[in-house]
Order: structure tokens, then sequence, then C-alpha cells
């Protein structure tokens, strides 16, 4: 946290080498973030390069309430949420969750033997195949290692969603590796 | 909650051992592939990209600035030009017309001023080595 304001200070005081540092130690969660929300890869660069325009001209309302990475993270999340609105993309998709998760977990044209690497590459593409708000949780919660707290205040769900849609996200994964081992001991 | 499920999920989230039942082992799939990164990754030259629009929109934000100053000051002299019209206002020197009567004492007064001025950068901000 401290260093939080001293980097801060230094950005607000105009030391642009500062902020190259706040993007250097931030880069890779707003691009978690942002590449986990938006599926076309030429609109990523493009976001992640907005989040970080707003979080330089909204760094002197920051009050250091949160780590300034959460907070960033936040904006980060907001700014993909609302380029999948202005794009028309269904946000709150998890309502209709029985009918997907049908959908998800049904037989898939699988035909061949993969390797560990090849099996998780194929549960990170049916990660992208999630509802929004279950790859968001999933993707702060183990790659970014952000804790309930943190994923509440980015998210803005309550943390018993936030544990809900993890554990939910997590069983939906297995169902469908699941299906696929199955299909595989069946071969 | 399935409480299988969610006895699994705990153990594998405190590295415990799990069974070899078919759930388990497609759980251990999956925890040991949500923590991998997606794959897409930034230009080298992100920060560079980022700085350089924020000097653009800088740049430009000032320059708009200089333009909003200049549009009010124009503003203010055809306001200052159309209200002198309407009134039929006359412009006078009033006070400064006592100038006329001692040219010398005000040639004196410009004089001493651009001495002081000289002075001023020649000798008082001369900067000590």
């Amino acid at each position: 946290m401290t260093e939080d304001r001293a980097l801060v200070s230094q950005v607000l005081n105009g030391d642009r080498s500062a902020f190259r540092q706040l993007i250097k130690q931030n880069e890779r969660l707003v691009t978690h973030m942002i590449s986990r929300l938006v599926d076309h890869r030429e609109d990523r660069e493009e976001l992640c390069q907005d989040v970080f325009l707003r979080v330089y001209e909204k760094l002197g309302e920051f009050t250091f309430q949160s780590k300034l990475s959460t907070w960033i993270a936040t904006i980060a999340y907001r700014h993909g949420v609302n380029h999948l609105r202005k794009k028309k993309i269904e946000v709150s998709d998890v309502n209709e969750e029985k009918s997907f998760s049908t959908h998800f977990i049904s037989d898939e044209n699988i035909e061949e033997n993969y390797s560990d690497q090849e099996m998780n590459n194929l549960v990170l593409k049916w990660i992208d195949q999630l509802p929004i708000h279950y790859k968001t949780v999933l993707t702060l919660y183990h790659v970014d290692s952000m804790n309930y707290h943190e994923i509440e205040n980015i998210t803005g769900m309550p943390e018993g969603t936030v544990k809900n849609y993890l554990f939910r996200a997590r069983q939906l994964l297995k169902e469908k590796v699941k299906n696929y081992l199955g299909k595989e001991e069946m071969i | 909650m399935n409480t299988s499920d969610e006895e699994i999920q705990k153990k594998l989230e405190a590295n415990l051992t799990v069974g070899n039942d078919l759930d388990s082992i497609a759980y251990r799939k999956v925890f040991n592939a949500v923590s991998s990164a997606p794959t897409f990754q930034l230009s080298s030259q992100f920060a560079d990209k980022v700085l350089s629009k924020i000097e653009g929109k800088e740049s430009k934000a000032s320059s708009s600035e200089m333009y909003w100053l200049a549009a009010g000051v124009a503003v203010l002299f055809l306001a200052a030009i159309i209200s002198g019209l309407l009134i039929g206002f006359k412009p006078s020197f009033g006070a400064f017309t006592f100038w006329a009567s001692y040219p010398g004492l005000f040639a004196f007064a410009i004089g001493l001023f651009i001495l002081i001025q000289w002075a001023d950068k020649k000798i008082l901000k001369t900067p000590s080595l």
C-alpha cells in the first residue's frame, strides 16, 4: 500500500516513468481481464490501452480504499463489460443457466486422445465458452490470485455470488472433462 | 451445492490429495488448467503507445484551451466595440493628456524604466559561480 501511495504520488506529479512502471506492474492483470471478456483479438490491445488512459485520467480520484491493482482491475472489468454492451453482446447470461449447462456439457466431436498440455488447452477453450461472470471470477481467483473480497470489489457481485459462480464454473468444466474422459474410456 | 463436488473442490484448493474416481480425476484436470493465464500478449511497445496517447491527448487539450482563450478575447473585443457604438462612446485620454505638456518628463520616465530593467537583468540577476 505504501508503494502504491509513492507510485501514485509520483504519477500525479507528472512523472512519466512512474506511470510506465505502473503500466508494467499491472498490464498482465488488465490483459487477463480483457482477454477473458473480449473474444476479438484485434480489439483487445486497444481496450487495454483505453483502460490505462482511464487509469491516468482518474488516478487523482483514487482514495486508497483498496489496493491499486484491485482498483485498476475494476476499471478494466467495467471497461470490458461496457465494450460488450456496446457490441450488444449478452453480459448477464447466467440467468438461463439450466439451458446453458445442458448445451455446454453436451457431447463434442472429440476423436483423439489428448496429452495433459492438450487437455489444458481444451479446458482453456471451454473456459472461453462459459458465461462472462463465470470466466471473470475464475480468472481473477485462479490466474490473478485475488480473494473473494477483492473479486467482490472488482465485479460488484456479492461475495456469496462470487463463491457460487466459482463453484458452478469449476463444476461445469468438470462435467465437460468427465464427459470427455468417459468417452475416451469407451474408445 | 453438491457435497461431493464441494469437498473435492475444497481439497484441491488446499492442495490435498483426492480419490481416483472419475469426478476427482476430472476436477484435477480442471484445476491444472484454470491457473493458466490467457495466451494473449500485448505488444512490446505497449507502455510507449499508452504514453504517446496521453501526450497526444494533453497537447490536444492544451491547444483547445488556447482556442477558447482566443475566442473569449475576440468575443470581449467585439462586445466592447458593439457597446461603444450603441452608447455613442468617444474615447478620451483623460488624465493622460497631462503628458503632452511635459514631453521631456515622459521621455525621462521611459528611459529610467528601461535603465532599471537593464540593470536588473545585467547586474542583479547574473548568476554567481
